[in-house]
């Protein structure tokens, strides 16, 4: 609006009123949303100049945005205002219902090719690990045959899985953060949010969490189907059959 | 004193078909005693030693070792009757490539956790130096002989001084001069440490050496 009417802080405009009214306005601050829909068309003016303006007295009000500092709250605070003052109060979640149905999809789409991802990953290494036990064949058989139990060469097997899971996740976690801090400092420039210079990331000790936990589980359960096989091994028939 | 007793011991393969391949064998070891198995291939005499050595326990008849009933014991008591009462030798040396001569040696003691490291460590160089390869001890089990190999298989079958040493061919894959090596200290441990021996050859010169030789046909001892 600002580059459309060529104006700057400091410059008088008038506005004429439905009501044949004209007003005299001094420009004293520019300011951008990031929307471009707001910015085409918006401008603020006070509270006493707004209800002049609109030839009202000045105790006319239409709305009141109210900012919680928990989001969460809103439906629930919402209702309570509309009970305490009888008025009508819409809550951010309903006002934004296309805003968050779009996330929720998205959110669901990004968690349902990740878990694909981390299966698929599941299942090569329940692949290597069922291979390493053939291999291990003969080693399996002479701790048996020296005193180790069967749980013995499950846990060594399982504990194998968990260190590969450990180290994956760790490292993995790491790549992530390096790859997500280089994408931060990605420039991405659009019309429709001018205030972001650089993709947006989210830091969220949450999501690593959720991460590391995915990755153990994963290699748990894949080291732990091989090592049962491990544990059921009789070391007579590796041995005899040499 | 009988370190090993065997009561009417058969047992039977059901798959395929129905064969009888160990018929009412019974036999006793004493404490001290070197004896080996001779027989023809499949008459029975490594399925004999799979059942005296606790792996096999699909058998019927009864099985004693230090005149304790082992016949019917769940496989963790198995497994724990294996690693302190008996020492196995193979025909393959089953080492664990990754690991050291000494830490080859040292494993089924750690697994039986009565010593401490630092006594195990010691054993282990004891047993070594007994089979004359205490100086390899720090390499890896990949870089021996063969012969040098099948005496760090004895030293691991020593380290927690069983009662019995069983082998199912230990010389099968040695030259004649390591398996020379081998019957020596076989022959050494049975008079010096009175340790018992059952060995399964079929090497007719090692096995004419020994103090008693059990021959096998048929799933039947004839001798």
């Amino acid at each position: 609006m600002q580059k459309k009417l060529a104006l700057k802080k400091g410059d008088y405009i008038q506005i004429g009123t439905i009501g044949g009214e004209i007003h005299a306005l001094k420009i004293i601050g520019l300011y951008q949303s990031g929307m471009s829909d707001i910015d085409n068309v918006h401008s603020y003016v006070n509270l006493q100049m707004a209800q002049r303006i609109l030839g009202e007295s000045n105790d006319f009000i239409t709305d009141i945005n109210i900012k919680l500092k928990h989001m969460e709250e809103s439906p629930a605070f919402a209702r309570a205002m509309e009970i305490k003052f009888n008025i009508t109060a819409v809550d951010i979640q309903s006002a934004n219902a296309q805003f968050e149905t779009g996330t929720f999809v998205r959110n669901l789409i990004s968690y349902a090719v990740s878990i694909t991802l981390l299966i698929v990953a599941g299942f090569g290494i329940y692949n290597i690990l069922n291979m390493l036990i053939y291999e291990k064949m003969n080693d399996i058989a002479i701790l048996k045959a020296t005193g180790f139990s069967g749980p013995d060469v499950r846990w060594i097997f399982i504990s194998q899985a968990i260190i590969i899971g450990i180290i994956g996740g760790v490292l993995g976690l790491i790549l992530g953060y390096i790859v997500s801090s280089i994408i931060d400092h990605t420039p991405f420039n659009t019309q429709a949010m001018p205030t972001i210079k650089t993709y947006p990331i989210k830091y969220e000790v949450k999501y690593y969490l959720i991460g590391l936990t995915f990755a153990l589980v994963s290699t748990f359960f894949a080291g732990y189907f091989p090592s049962r096989k491990a544990e059921k091994m009789d070391p007579v028939d590796i041995i005899r059959g040499q | 004193m009988a370190i090993l007793t065997a009561k009417a011991i058969s047992k039977s393969f059901h798959f395929p078909d129905e064969i009888e391949i160990l018929k009412d064998i019974s036999l006793e070891i004493q404490s001290g005693e070197f004896v080996s198995i001779m027989g023809k291939s499949g008459c029975g005499k490594s399925t004999l030693l799979y059942i005296l050595s606790t792996m096999d326990t699909d058998y019927t008849g009864e099985l004693y070792i230090s005149d304790q009933l082992i016949t019917g014991e769940n496989a963790e008591n198995l497994a724990r009757i294996r690693n302190s009462k008996i020492g196995f030798v193979f025909q393959f040396h089953y080492l664990l490539a990754e690991f050291s001569v000494l830490e080859n040696v040292m494993l089924p003691a750690k697994k039986l956790g009565v010593k401490s490291k630092e006594e195990i460590m010691h054993d282990a160089m004891e047993k070594l130096k007994l089979l004359n390869i205490e100086d390899q001890s720090k390499k890896l089990t990949s870089r021996l002989s063969g012969g040098q190999k099948q005496r760090v298989a004895i030293a691991r079958a020593l380290i927690n001084n069983p009662g019995i040493i069983m082998g199912d061919e230990p010389t099968g894959n040695l030259d004649s001069k390591n398996a020379e090596i081998v019957f020596d200290i076989f022959k050494e441990l049975t008079e010096k440490e009175k340790m018992s021996l059952l060995i399964v050859t079929h090497d007719v010169d090692f096995a004419n050496k020994t103090d008693r030789i059990i021959h096998m046909e048929d799933g039947k001892i004839i001798a």
